[in-house]
């Protein structure tokens, strides 16, 4: 079996290709993580993936409404894989006609996943984000 | 009480104008972009014409002496409440003594100039003539009749309790463009003199760019373009000019009046700026280019009955949002 590090070059072109945000593969002896922000697919060194069972939590959207990662006003996404947040800070907005509702971030941590792209028509309750708790954080 | 810790140049008080006694010379001042004071007060469930400050130069400071909830719409002017970036466009809470920085506009996704710090139950300076617009040329109405300096202290009107922090608006300027050939556009009527000037000039004013000089203000824009030219001499006497109206003065670069007009002039009138479009202009940014799209009487109404549609739509929405069943 060949080792998956061997292949990063291909891994990242299929990240991209498929517009996902966020590759992992855990293995006995290393892992890695592939982080594909948009404009660039790169690993992430030096930094240890959660323990198994680290709970991770799932925003979910507060309305329906079309999801914005920025603000209309802004040119950057607010959250991205890797990017760290404080409870109560905006992920993402909703947007319900000229309404923008705030997707807060229900504790600390860090995004480990965005799953929604920009401008996507969601549903109530829909997962929006992946954030995995700052330690020492309880829900 | 809000403190004015750094005034900035030229910010006043403002609601949606003075309107009704042009014919006793009186100008109609108010907002430079209506549509940034009716969105903050929309997102403060405010009433429609509460005023709010102005502020066309920046950095701009002021400290809450009591909490208060406030929006700030117009232009994105990065502010910060105390070190914290707060959002535009959106309704937070301040605490009392806590202090509100506005920073120079980032014309990201809309080149706008500026900024309104709106504040629940709005700024309850007397109303002079049924306003509480600043009138600058008459020295009346606003906070003493004159732009803010630092230190000034300015009260909150009494809050009707029906603000909540924590959401926002579009941005109208986002939602309602109006550009050609990728400059921003604004809606003309052809106005009592447009016949008198020449095919040319007809032409240079549907066609090209005209640029907003330095010398443009709340009382008016000048502009540099392609010459416009009578046809033959015209002496006109002074009449009633409106807010909108594109003078041509000796040497063919056209005036559009603005809010702190005065209410009569004499030069020729090539055309007027459609009412439902004035707030575009008033958030053009000097040395920015703006193109003109005649329109008929017809198109301009339902320009204006478009803005309307958008700011019932708002309105009903944050109702509704609020939990006050303000639909239907």
């Amino acid at each position: 079996m060949s080792n998956p590090l061997d292949h990063v070059d291909q891994l990242s072109v299929w990240l991209k290709d498929a517009g996902l945000a966020l590759l992992e593969l855990r293995g006995p002896s290393a892992t890695l993580r592939l982080v594909n922000d948009g404009a660039s697919v790169h690993a992430l060194e030096g930094e240890e993936s959660p323990p198994v069972d680290a709970p991770s939590t799932t925003v979910r959207t507060p309305s329906l409404g079309i999801f914005l990662d920025r603000h209309p006003l802004h040119e950057r996404a607010i959250a991205f894989p890797a990017a760290n947040v404080r409870a109560g800070d905006p992920l993402g907005f909703l947007q319900i006609g000229p309404l923008l509702l705030a997707v807060p971030a229900p504790q600390a941590g860090t995004v480990t996943d965005v799953l929604v792209v920009h401008g996507t028509v969601v549903g109530y309750g829909a997962p929006l984000f992946v954030l995995r708790p700052t330690e020492g954080e309880t829900s | 009480m809000i403190k004015v810790l750094s005034a900035g140049a030229l910010a006043t008080v403002q609601d949606l104008g003075r309107t009704g006694g042009l014919n006793l010379g009186v100008g109609i001042s108010g907002a430079m972009d209506p549509l940034a004071l009716a969105g903050g007060n929309i997102l403060l469930r405010n009433e429609e014409n509460a005023a709010a400050i102005e502020v066309p130069v920046l950095p701009f400071k002021v400290r809450f002496e009591r909490s208060t909830v406030f929006a700030v719409t117009g232009a994105d002017c990065a502010a910060r409440i105390d070190e914290t970036p707060v959002l535009p466009w959106w309704a937070h809470r301040a605490q009392a003594g806590q202090v509100l920085s506005l920073a120079l506009p980032r014309q990201t996704t809309w080149r706008a100039t500026r900024a309104y710090l709106c504040i629940a139950g709005g700024i309850d300076v007397p109303a002079v003539l049924g306003s509480r617009s600043t009138q600058l040329r008459g020295s009346f109405g606003g906070h003493e009749g004159r732009p803010l300096r630092d230190g000034d202290e300015l009260p909150p009107g009494r809050s009707n309790g029906r603000a909540a922090p924590g959401f926002g608006l579009v941005p109208p300027g986002l939602e309602l463009p109006l550009e050609t050939d990728d400059v921003p556009a604004v809606r003309v009527l052809p106005a009592a003199e447009y016949d008198c000037f020449t095919n040319s000039s007809h032409d240079a004013l549907w066609s090209t760019a005209w640029k907003i000089t330095p010398q443009s203000d709340r009382y008016g824009y000048r502009l540099a373009g392609r010459e416009l030219n009578l046809l033959r001499p015209l002496e006109l006497r002074s009449h009633g000019i409106v807010p909108g109206v594109i003078q041509v003065p000796h040497g063919g670069q056209p005036i559009i009046q603005m809010r702190d007009a005065q209410p009569s002039g004499g030069y020729p009138k090539i055309g007027t700026v459609i009412e439902a479009d004035l707030w575009r202009l008033g958030q053009a940014p000097i040395g920015s280019s703006v193109r003109f799209i005649r329109c008929s009487w017809d198109q301009a109404l339902g320009a204006s009955a478009d803005i309307r549609r958008w700011l019932a739509n708002a309105r009903r929405l944050v109702e509704l949002h609020c939990g006050e069943g303000g639909g239907r």
